[in-house]
């Protein structure tokens, strides 16, 4: 039988549109799965009681009462007779949302639905051909809007829509579902794009297939940016706060019958059909197996299409096209929708914020059906899931699905014209790969060592050009990798090993290894300090080698030997380089691609730990080995490039926009791809380029380059020429800024406040892109001090940056220098970070041993202060890890700029206790008893910020309509929850088996005649005394008092809940009071440790069975606090 | 029961410097499976496990694969890299921070670590010199010991 096209089930449905008949559901070229018509907005007279109710459901919501009102809603006929086809879809979107919102008004579970709900919803179910009675994605969110302003029909976009049916009716409903109900606008391209490129497969036309594949690359960038919308940065326009999402949002869509299905990110169709044409053919994670168990409850029209795009695999045409360009654009589909910065990463990313919040504050179960608490850290299992489900779409799940990477060649007719010294322009030849790029993005390569360093480390290794080396598996996948499967050998020669591998500058995990294998003492000094990363692997050989150690040894070393070479040498890194150029306007893939790269030449200094060289920067000294044609990979077979996506680095939508760009050294890079866009335009908008660089000449050369836009009168260029001292503070870019404050003011106010709404740009390294920020922020108080007092003006141009910052009117493009690498010997410890999370002593966070002050950052992050503050006091490094920043070179250069310090490496040697633990006698290693102390002071700062966290909902709107310091019963409701959770749940876990943990590892090492089940006694004692019961018994007479508060008169009800918010300061104050003088005695017995390190037997002791004793006195104290409290 | 009580004095050591050879000499001779590795003035470098050594004999599949991928190929590349390793220094598989107990700890949190950590022998260092090593027979022998002499003395009287 001839398979269906895609582009037939389009038309049929369509046609059957046209016709009236909606039943099997919406699909069409112009709206995609959306309704073509906006929804119906209301019912036939006969079923207005079902209008009337969802009007007055936030209120409800409000008051709790749904279930009251929806028990009195009389029971309706919705078969054909009574109720006509043309109002089905409003009668699914209502009663859908009348069912969940009956289960999800309260946390109780009531018996089943009332009859005025299940049976005209099971009715409707069965009219629209559904295989349950069940919410739908169309239910809540494809049906669920209705347009602002009606004359703008075609404008389904997130400032033009409203909630049709709104619950709580809050902001966060309305940006959390709306966006979702623009993606499906902005999408709708893709899925005629995805017919017509199965049609060019099909009957063999490549080019046809190329036009297609470029409209899915541009229209899944603008899905990309359309999601960034929901946006957990409070000074953004569309804030989605994650504290109240969690609460009131989130939880209304998880299923309500076992057989049910939850609205989840699953269901979404768009990538349900995109799945299927990449070829996606791996459905097994969780996540997958949901998605893929949705699809027979599609409407009808939907169905019809997802087999008809089974039914031909473009991935198959392609692979077997033998076209290069079409390899490059399939490439750079998947990247944008399955790679590491495209869509699926995005939302991961997104989601993982979001749910780690979530769970904080209460959320049991997400949409996804990942269910737990607080402990099992559900948030991780479900990002898991997520990140495995893009995994199973990325390799081995689909077929042909990587085409390998597009190759560049270096231009041999042009040179780069902005090489002077210390900076290399380079210009690649890209004709025919199917590279597209946009002003902004950048470009990955895998840079090759420098030969001479080559050269020593082979030296250093008493190794001669001759050697061969086995390979590790990693690097066997490497090689594969690169050469698209041809490369298949299990052994190279070292010289190729050490000019592929990282051989600069030095990680810190392979000078442990070093250290490990020789226990030299020097290496101990620089490892101690920190201070490996000021070292290339060669010369910590030859200081190896001066302390008598063979350093044949790690070539000699068998492939899976921890010290064995190919270990020790990792495959190196792809590298992103701001691309230069612009794409000319109208061609579809480029023909060049040019980078400009600043030299990155620093001098090590001599010292105890370091010693006096000059090095040279692994992937700025490749590139002007290129420019100088001293790199043969890309003369050969070539470079293999690929171009990362920047989407919160792209020029503003509007072209008439102004632009303000600060750029340091080599920074300039992306702005003269900005100004060449820019330059295409008729009549460009104005410019700003402010530039900071170390010599006149490079000025020169610029000026000359950019005269003829400097002539026209559009670009107007600051430089400033910056040397010594000023170059590292960022003197010198701050007075540039400060004398043109008056203008930069104008520039950054709004249209609507009088200014030109300019969009600011910085780029460059990390030191320079912070100074860049602070010299904006200096010249703007500067400025308004014109007009302000001065705190005030300092206050107004903070606010102006975050603001700026939160609705993307701020973007930096940040990269790495040596110096954010090299240690700057200030030293913290986890007790003195630990009590740095709250607004008096600021916000300070360790990744990966690295302490960070993230107190202005927080209000900078693009997802959000609430996840940053999360994680301040404590180790973030964790959740960093799991987000995959520190895969993200930008984001690792950003973190740059908030570097305090490391953590002070401490000495435990081998020290060790005896304990009596669980299971009896139990050896422990001093170093892991400081672990274990350590991982309860964090545990403590964790539940500290979320409590913070929990309490905050009573500040904020939870339904429409009130203000933010309103109490309402389920504002009431939140805050009993709140304090239950935390005497409940965060209690219980920081008095549980941790605590008995450090309590036998105290009496170990302080009192061995010591009793080793005192303290669990005495809590156990505390546990079941009068004063908890008397606390437990106080939350069970407020959750009656609630109850009682729904069914009195109007007046009453605002009596009480007048009390009920006198109640709340004292709760919160009670518990809070108590996390900081618990957090307080864990620092104490940390400090202890931290000061006595190995001696920490003969002098520290005493002072952990102090601190748990004081434990136990303030366990006793909350519950007696919360017992006393006189409303109860 | 202390350590000092309990210890082999004078334990076998091997040089810093020694090649695997020599070491796995030591090994067959002394029957232990753990040697001291001590420098000329006595203070203790560190520990050379015999498992650590076989450890690093044994091949990995990437290397099974490399060498043909059967199993008669592994059970050949077994033998091949311990001929390869013989003549090099014992140095890279030192444990360098090992755990050591003092003459005055007692035999208990001796046993405890040598359970848990599944060690076979503990160095006993007296302030950075290494002064004997304590096995799981020593703790055996020395407390079984003891328990039997306490009964004889106690159905004695």
């Amino acid at each position: 039988m001839e398979a269906v096209r895609a582009l037939d089930v389009i038309r049929a449905a369509e046609d059957a549109l046209a016709a009236g008949r909606t039943d099997e559901g919406f699909l069409s070229e112009r709206w995609g799965l959306l309704p073509t018509e906006p929804p119906l907005t209301a019912l036939p007279a006969s079923h207005r009681a079902w209008d009337d109710l969802a009007g007055a459901l936030p209120g409800h919501f409000r008051r709790t009462t749904a279930r009251d009102a929806l028990d009195g809603m009389p029971i309706l006929d919705a078969s054909p007779a009574a109720l006509p086809d043309a109002f089905v879809w409003r009668a699914a979107s209502l009663l859908s949302i009348f069912a969940h919102a009956y289960v999800r008004v309260r946390p109780d579970r009531p018996n089943g639905l009332p009859p005025s709900v299940e049976r005209p919803w099971t009715e409707v179910c069965g009219r629209l051909h559904r295989d349950r009675v069940a919410l739908t994605y169309d239910d809540l969110i494809a049906c669920n809007w209705r347009l602002r302003d009606p004359s703008r029909p075609d404008r389904r976009q997130l400032d033009n829509l409203e909630l049709l049916t709104p619950t709580v009716g809050n902001r966060e409903e309305r940006i959390f579902y709306l966006t979702q109900v623009e993606i499906l606008a902005l999408g709708a391209p893709m899925i005629s794009a995805m017919a017509r490129a199965q049609d060019a497969a099909a009957r063999g036309d490549p080019r046809g297939l190329e036009s297609q594949l470029l409209i899915l690359q541009d229209t899944l960038e603008r899905v990309t940016r359309s999601f960034l919308q929901i946006d957990a940065n409070p000074y953004s326009d569309t804030y989605v706060d994650p504290v109240v999402w969690a609460k009131t949002v989130a939880p209304f869509a998880v299923q309500i019958r076992d057989d049910g299905h939850a609205v989840s990110g699953a269901a979404a169709p768009l990538f349900q059909l995109l799945d299927i044409f990449i070829g996606r053919t791996k459905y097994e994670s969780r996540v997958g197996r949901e998605a893929r168990s949705l699809r027979p409850g599609f409407p009808p029209r939907l169905r019809a299409l997802v087999a008809a795009l089974e039914a031909i695999s473009v991935p198959r045409f392609i692979a077997g096209a033998g076209s290069t360009a079409l390899r490059g654009l399939w490439q750079s589909l998947l990247d944008g929708y399955v790679g590491r910065e495209g869509f699926l990463a995005t939302h991961r990313k997104k989601a993982f914020a979001y749910l780690e919040l979530a769970f904080k504050v209460g959320r049991s179960v997400t949409t996804g059906g990942f269910t737990g608490v607080f402990e099992d850290q559900t948030w991780e299992v479900a990002h898991h899931e997520l990140e495995q489900s893009r995994q199973e779409r990325l390799g081995g799940g689909s077929e042909a699905i990587t085409v390998g990477c597009p190759m560049a060649r270096l231009r041999a007719d042009v040179r780069g014209e902005l090489t002077s010294p210390g900076m290399a322009h380079v210009v690649l030849d890209v004709e025919g790969a199917g590279v597209r790029y946009r002003p902004g993005d950048r470009l990955a390569l895998v840079p090759e060592s420098d030969p001479q360093l080559v050269e020593r480390t082979l030296r250093a290794l008493r190794a001669d050009r001759a050697v061969r080396v086995r390979l590790d598996a990693r690097w066997i996948a490497t090689l594969a990798a690169q050469s698209e499967g041809r490369d298949a050998r299990h052994d190279v020669p070292l010289v190729e090993l050490l000019a592929r591998g990282r051989i600069r500058p030095m990680t810190r995990e392979v000078a442990k290894v070093l250290l490990g294998v020789s226990n030299i003492e020097a290496l101990g000094r620089i490892v101690n300090a920190r201070a490996e990363a000021s070292w290339e692997l060669w010369d910590l050989l030859e200081l190896m080698g001066e302390a008598a150690f063979d350093t044949r040894v790690f070539w000699r070393a068998d492939p899976w030997e921890p010290h064995a070479i190919c270990k020790l040498v990792p495959p190196q890194d792809e590298r992103l380089f701001s691309l230069a150029s612009a794409m000319p306007a109208g061609e579809a893939c480029a023909s060049h691609a040019e980078l400009l790269v600043t030299e990155l030449v620093y001098e090590t200094p001599a010292g105890p730990t370091s010693r006096r060289e000059l090095r040279h920067g692994t992937a700025s000294s490749f590139v002007r080995r290129l420019v100088d044609g001293a790199a043969p990979a890309a003369a050969g077979e070539g470079l293999p490039v690929r171009v990362v996506s920047a989407p919160r680095f792209r020029l503003p939508d509007d072209p008439g926009r102004p632009i303000v760009m600060i750029a340091g050294g080599g920074g300039i890079s992306p702005f003269l791809s900005f100004i060449a866009a820019r330059a295409a335009q008729p009549h460009p908008a104005p410019a700003w380029l402010f530039l900071s660089v170390r010599s006149a000449a490079h000025v020169a050369l610029y000026r000359h380059e950019l005269a003829a836009h400097i002539a026209a009168g559009w670009l107007a260029f600051h430089p400033v020429v910056t040397s010594g001292a000023a170059t590292r503070t960022g003197a010198s870019i701050t007075s540039l800024l400060v004398e043109q404050a008056r203008a930069l003011l104008d520039l950054v106010h709004e249209p609507s406040g009088g200014g030109a709404g300019a969009t600011f740009y910085a780029c460059g390294a990390a030191g320079f892109a912070a100074a860049a920020v602070d010299g904006l922020e200096r010249a703007l108080a500067h400025a308004l001090s014109a007009s302000q007092a001065e705190h005030a003006a300092i206050a107004g141009a903070r606010a102006l940056i975050r603001r700026m910052i939160g609705v993307g009117r701020y973007q930096q493009d940040v990269f790495t220098s040596h110096r954010s690498e090299v240690t700057t010997g200030v030293t913290y410890d986890a007790s003195e970070v630990a009590l740095r999370n709250d607004d008096e002593h600021g916000y300070w966070m360790i990744i990966d041993g690295v302490v960070y002050d993230v107190t202005e950052f927080s209000h900078r992050h693009p997802g959000g202060r609430a996840i940053v503050l999360e994680h301040a006091g404590r180790d973030a490094t964790r959740s960093y890890r799991m987000v995959e920043h520190h895969l993200d070179p930008e984001i690792e250069a950003m973190l740059g700029m908030y570097r305090l310090g490391t953590i002070r490496r401490l000495e435990f040697g081998s020290e060790w206790c005896v304990t009596v633990g669980p299971k009896g006698l139990t050896f422990v290693a001093l170093a892991d008893a400081f672990r274990a102390w350590v991982r309860m002071l964090h545990l403590v700062v964790e539940v500290e910020n979320a409590v913070r966290h929990d309490f905050q909902i009573v500040h904020s709107v939870t339904v429409a309509g009130e203000r933010p310091q309103d109490m309402t019963i389920l504002k009431a409701r939140m805050l009993f929850e709140a304090h239950e959770r935390f005497i409940g749940h965060y209690l219980g876990s920081l008095t549980g088996a941790g605590l008995d943990e450090l309590w036998s590892i105290a009496v170990g090492f302080a009192a061995l005649g010591g009793d080793a089940h005192r303290l669990r006694a005495e809590l156990d004692a505390i546990a079941g005394g009068d004063a908890a019961r008397a606390a437990t018994d106080a939350i069970a007479r407020a959750w009656a008092w609630l109850i009682e508060l729904g069914r009195v008169s109007p007046a009453e009800r605002a009596g009480g809940l007048a009390e009920i918010r006198m109640l709340r300061p004292q709760l919160e104050r009670i518990d809070r009071e108590f996390l900081g003088a618990l957090k307080r005695t864990i620092a104490c017995a940390v400090a202890a440790l931290e000061r006595w390190e190995r001696t920490t037997r003969a002098h520290a002791g005493a002072a952990l069975v102090a601190a748990l004793e004081e434990v136990v006195r303030s366990v006793a104290q909350l519950h007696v606090a919360v017992a006393a409290i006189s409303t109860w | 029961m202390l350590v000092r009580q309990v210890m082999t004095a004078n334990p076998i050591r091997i040089a810093p410097g020694a090649s695997l050879h020599e070491a796995a000499e030591v090994f067959a001779e002394s029957d232990a499976s753990a040697l001291m590795v001590a420098g000329g003035d006595g203070r203790l470098v560190g520990v050379l496990s015999e498992g650590d050594l076989i450890r690093a004999m044994l091949p990995d599949l990437e290397a099974i694969r490399g060498a043909g991928g059967s199993l008669l190929d592994a059970l050949r590349v077994f033998i091949e890299h311990g001929a390869q390793l013989a003549e090099r220094p014992i140095t890279p598989y030192v444990i360098t921070q090992p755990i050591t107990v003092a003459p005055g700890d007692h035999v208990a949190q001796v046993a405890t670590i040598l359970m848990q950590r599944m060690i076979h022998r503990l160095p006993v260092v007296d302030d950075g010199i290494l002064v004997g090593t304590v096995s799981r027979s020593d703790v055996c022998r020395a407390v079984l010991r003891a328990r039997s002499t306490v009964q004889t003395s106690a159905a004695g009287e």
